[in-house]
């Protein structure tokens, strides 16, 4: 029994991920010729440094933390079919509130952790919930709302961190730290990789478990697939529209107090910049599937990595993986059809050229 | 005065004053020998849930001709016209058309033989224009590409003339009635000069007068050279309208026959593939101390900007053990009723009291107290989730059962729906999905959910048997009145008003928004009675 069963479509989006996957690398490679000087040695400095040198190769797990939880996010509010694209501000909102937290005069280790945690969920929370308030009340797009609120966030968590909550002693546009006793172990040196990671693979199994075997899950993808089914069905149009975007704020908040205490220990002007949209992208590639954002995720901060890595090696613009990742965007998203159609046109040249 | 406002009446005038033909069809394709259309051994399986649809398939038919498709629900009749239409590939056989070999990979292959379907469920584009819907996909077009809405609405209006459609080209598709749209749906077919034009299920959406309206429709189609394929299981109809049909049985085709050659009786045998031909008749009840659980009173709802409320002053009661049948054209206030008791609509004034309390605002599940068996009219849209499986349809009205403590208990999820599955005899799986079953098999499904358990005090079924055969269709009346017979009140809203006549003990006509009659069922209630009550062309009763 599959309540799970995502339909027939499952293997032809294993087909397209396949095929996508197949492209960027040879975009990749494409790309590389074009640039290099040198294109072996672009080539391994983009597909194998960040796998071998263990600096790299931590960082990209690291890289991949945030993108797992706020990928959960995403894929609770697109399977119960609300869009939040205003995780850029809860990530941000998220980490400072993090640090204010933490910085509350709390000396236990875990107690401040999960304060600041719980503080960053909280925020992330409020902040989607208000699209999801908007949207049941007023019916106004979340879409839009949850957008529209992030830039305003951002520019406020801009403005906070760059006045009242600047720390003077710094010559950078910065928060002060979180008390040093506080931050997530590290476990992987010289890399910033931490403890983090469990509590993200912990999360993201939690989220399959929600999504696929509890009521919860079960009542968010029926509203996803047919609104008004839900509501014959007695689902409430607050189950369907503001417990997914609360959820999903929150996660991204949480993600925003994880970069705090696993990476970054201070808010910095910008630095959670474009994790939000990443972790978009990552639930695309996924399809919304939360088991899927593990690989999503490493695939994704596996291209930063790279890019990175070339910038150093190969004196190549890291631009490129913006290339790339927006190659990977644009297929994952729009290839449905087309190679579907391929493919079915080859097994049918196939069974014809038999008989 | 009621004359003056029968707009039906006015459009079959117009349709019959339509025989003007100055259509240039091409007839002369028929090829000495062989028919106009051939399909031979066609087979077709869904691997995803083991389903043959189709098995040994195959369907001549002349060029000209109305040739009906009739079998049971899951016979396999829309997988073979979908096939036809290029909107699935078979696995195997041959179709020649006009003499030459067809292979359709896509709807789009079947341009160049002017195929066309129109499906049970409409397709269009609810905020365009009739014009527009009508011409999209083949605008006229300004200077090589933008829209030309004056050409597009004359082509339009010049369509709705040749077939006597009383439709305004500017009207927006979603204001349209269902019979309307159906209209629309073909007037695209004959924009796109369809030659073989495929109808799913084109009555079971119309009341009794719309179907003659449309069977007039049809003789014009046939008058002007197109070839019509009609599918259809009501076998009235058949003999009506056909000049040959071809019968269907668990995937293949059985016969075809010249529809002047068989009783409507030998051809519902050949249908259901037994002698066992059911002949329904209902067991009339009246009940004595019998509890009203539903009473209505002085319900209306009125519009912003419309003088003419969409209901006015309706009351009405339903008792324990009865059914009330409640029955109106479509447009006059059928659905409002449906929509208010479902919780979808909130009344601009009255009052609704079920078991002598207000109405819960929204629906509760039949087997919690209080609760109501519901069938939705609309039941794509509001009765199933078609993208997920049959089981998680079944469990997600009864999710604190098959939740304990708010984790999916997924062994008796799977074996209930298993169970509902034989005790309805459905075509389907737990885990196929929704969209794989033929329409009768969906509705069968939502009436297995709704009416499985116990006795619901209050039955509310809208349209309950449209879609389904006539032995779902007798088994499903068999059921509401052995509910009926267990104490359940059955509001039932349907127009068909053969099923109103054989399973009402009352009958309520709904006209313009307010009930015009309300009568016992006797033999004194006739379908032309009914008709005219509907019609408003005489109010007194």
């Amino acid at each position: 029994m599959s309540i799970d069963k995502q339909g027939m479509n499952t293997r032809e989006g294993f087909k397209i991920i396949i095929f996508t996957l197949t492209v960027s690398v040879l975009l990749t490679l494409v790309l590389l010729g074009a640039f290099a000087s040198s294109f072996p040695d672009a080539v391994t400095a983009f597909f194998v440094r960040p796998l071998t040198n263990r600096y790299f190769f931590g960082n990209l797990l690291a890289a991949a933390i945030p993108l797992m939880i706020a990928g959960l996010g995403i894929a609770f509010a697109f399977s119960s079919s609300n869009f939040n694209l205003g995780g850029e501000g809860q990530i941000y909102a998220g980490a400072l509130a993090a640090v204010l937290a933490a910085r509350t005069g709390g000396t236990n280790p875990l107690a401040i952790q999960m304060l600041a945690l719980l503080a960053a969920s909280i925020i992330g929370a409020v902040l989607g919930g208000i699209s999801g308030l908007l949207k049941r009340n007023l019916r106004v797009d979340e879409l839009l709302s949850s957008f529209l609120i992030s830039g305003i966030t951002v520019y406020s968590v801009d403005f906070l961190i760059a006045g009242p909550l600047r720390d003077t002693s710094s010559n950078f546009m910065t928060t002060a730290a979180i008390p040093a006793n506080s931050a997530f172990l590290k476990i992987y040196p010289p890399s910033n990789l931490s403890t983090a990671l469990f509590l993200a693979l912990a999360a993201v199994i939690t989220g399959k478990f929600i999504m696929d075997r509890t009521r919860i899950g079960f009542e968010l993808k029926i509203a996803g697939a047919n609104r008004e089914f839900a509501q014959y069905a007695g689902i409430g149009a607050s189950a369907s529209t503001i417990l997914p975007m609360v959820l999903s704020g929150a996660l991204h908040g949480f993600s925003g107090g994880i970069l705090i205490f696993g990476t970054y220990f201070k808010a910095m002007r910008g630095f959670s910049a474009g994790i939000g949209w990443s972790a978009i992208a990552v639930s695309l590639i996924a399809k919304n599937n939360p088991l899927g954002l593990i690989p999503a995720a490493f695939f994704y901060a596996y291209l930063e990595a790279g890019s990175k890595s070339v910038m150093l090696g190969a004196n190549i613009s890291s631009e490129i993986v913006l290339i790339i990742q927006s190659a990977v965007l644009i297929l994952i998203t729009a290839t449905r059809v087309p190679l579907a159609r391929l493919v079915s046109n080859r097994n049918q040249h196939k069974k014809e050229g038999k008989r | 005065m009621p004359f003056l406002s029968c707009k039906f009446i006015g459009d079959v005038w117009k349709i019959a004053g339509s025989e003007r033909a100055g259509y240039h069809g091409s007839k002369d394709s028929k090829v000495a020998g062989m028919s106009y259309l051939v399909m031979n051994n066609i087979r077709k399986t869904f691997p995803s849930s083991g389903t043959v649809a189709n098995d040994g398939a195959n369907l001549s038919v002349e060029a000209g001709e109305i040739h009906a498709i009739v079998g049971e629900n899951g016979a396999g009749k829309t997988t073979l016209m979908k096939i036809l239409a290029g909107l699935l590939e078979p696995d195997a056989g041959t179709i020649t058309i006009a003499g030459k070999p067809a292979v359709f990979r896509s709807p789009q292959d079947t341009k160049a033989f002017h195929i066309g379907m129109v499906h049970q469920h409409f397709i269009m584009v609810p905020e365009f224009t009739v014009a527009e819907n009508i011409v999209f996909g083949q605008e006229p077009r300004k200077a090589g590409f933008l829209f030309d809405t004056k050409i597009a609405e004359k082509e339009a209006a010049r369509m709705i003339e040749r077939f006597g459609f009383s439709l305004e080209p500017d009207a927006l598709a979603a204001d349209l009635s269902v019979s309307e749209r159906q209209q629309l749906e073909i007037l695209r077919q004959m924009y796109r000069e369809t030659q073989l034009l495929i109808l799913d299920e084109p009555t079971a959406v119309l009341t009794e007068q719309e179907i003659q309206h449309f069977f007039e429709l049809l003789k014009t189609l046939k008058g002007q050279g197109i070839t019509v394929l009609i599918i259809t299981h009501k076998i009235r109809e058949v003999k009506e309208i056909a000049d040959r049909v071809t019968v269907m049985r668990d995937g293949r085709t059985i016969a075809t026959l010249n529809t002047g050659d068989i009783s409507e009786y030998d051809l519902s045998c050949l249908m259901m593939g037994s002698a066992s031909c059911l002949d329904f008749s209902a067991r009339r009840r009246n009940p004595a101390g019998a509890r009203t659980i539903l009473d209505v009173k002085n319900l209306s709802i009125t519009r912003k900007h419309h003088s003419m409320p969409l209901l006015h002053q309706v009351s009405f009661s339903v008792a324990s053990g009865e059914i009330l049948g409640l029955c109106g054209i479509s447009g006059n206030g059928l659905k409002e009723i449906e929509e208010v008791l479902a919780g979808f609509l909130q009344p601009s004034s009255g009052t609704l009291l079920f078991q002598g309390k207000a109405l819960p605002k929204s629906r509760t599940a039949p087997w919690l107290p209080n609760g109501i068996a519901y069938v939705p009219s609309d039941r794509m849209k509001r009765g199933v989730v078609l993208q997920k499986t049959w089981a998680e349809n079944y469990i997600a009205l009864d999710r604190k059962r098959f939740f304990p403590r708010g984790i999916a208990d997924r062994k008796s999820a799977r074996e209930t729906a298993l169970r509902r599955i034989q005790d309805f005899s459905i075509k389907a799986q737990p885990d196929s999905r929704m969209d794989e079953l033929s329409g009768g098999n969906i509705q069968k499904s939502i009436l297995a959910r709704e009416l499985a358990d116990e006795v619901p005090a209050l039955c509310v079924l809208c349209e309950p048997t449209w879609g389904l055969d006539s032995l779902s269709a007798s088994a499903m009346h068999e059921k509401i009145l052995s509910l009926r017979d267990s104490g359940a009140a059955v509001l039932l809203i349907s127009s068909d008003i053969d099923e109103i006549m054989a399973l009402s003990d009352r009958i309520a006509v709904l006209r313009r928004g307010t009930i015009t009659a309300q009568v016992h069922n006797s033999s004194d209630v006739t379908r032309e009675y009914l008709g005219a009550l509907m019609l408003g062309i005489h109010n007194e009763h």
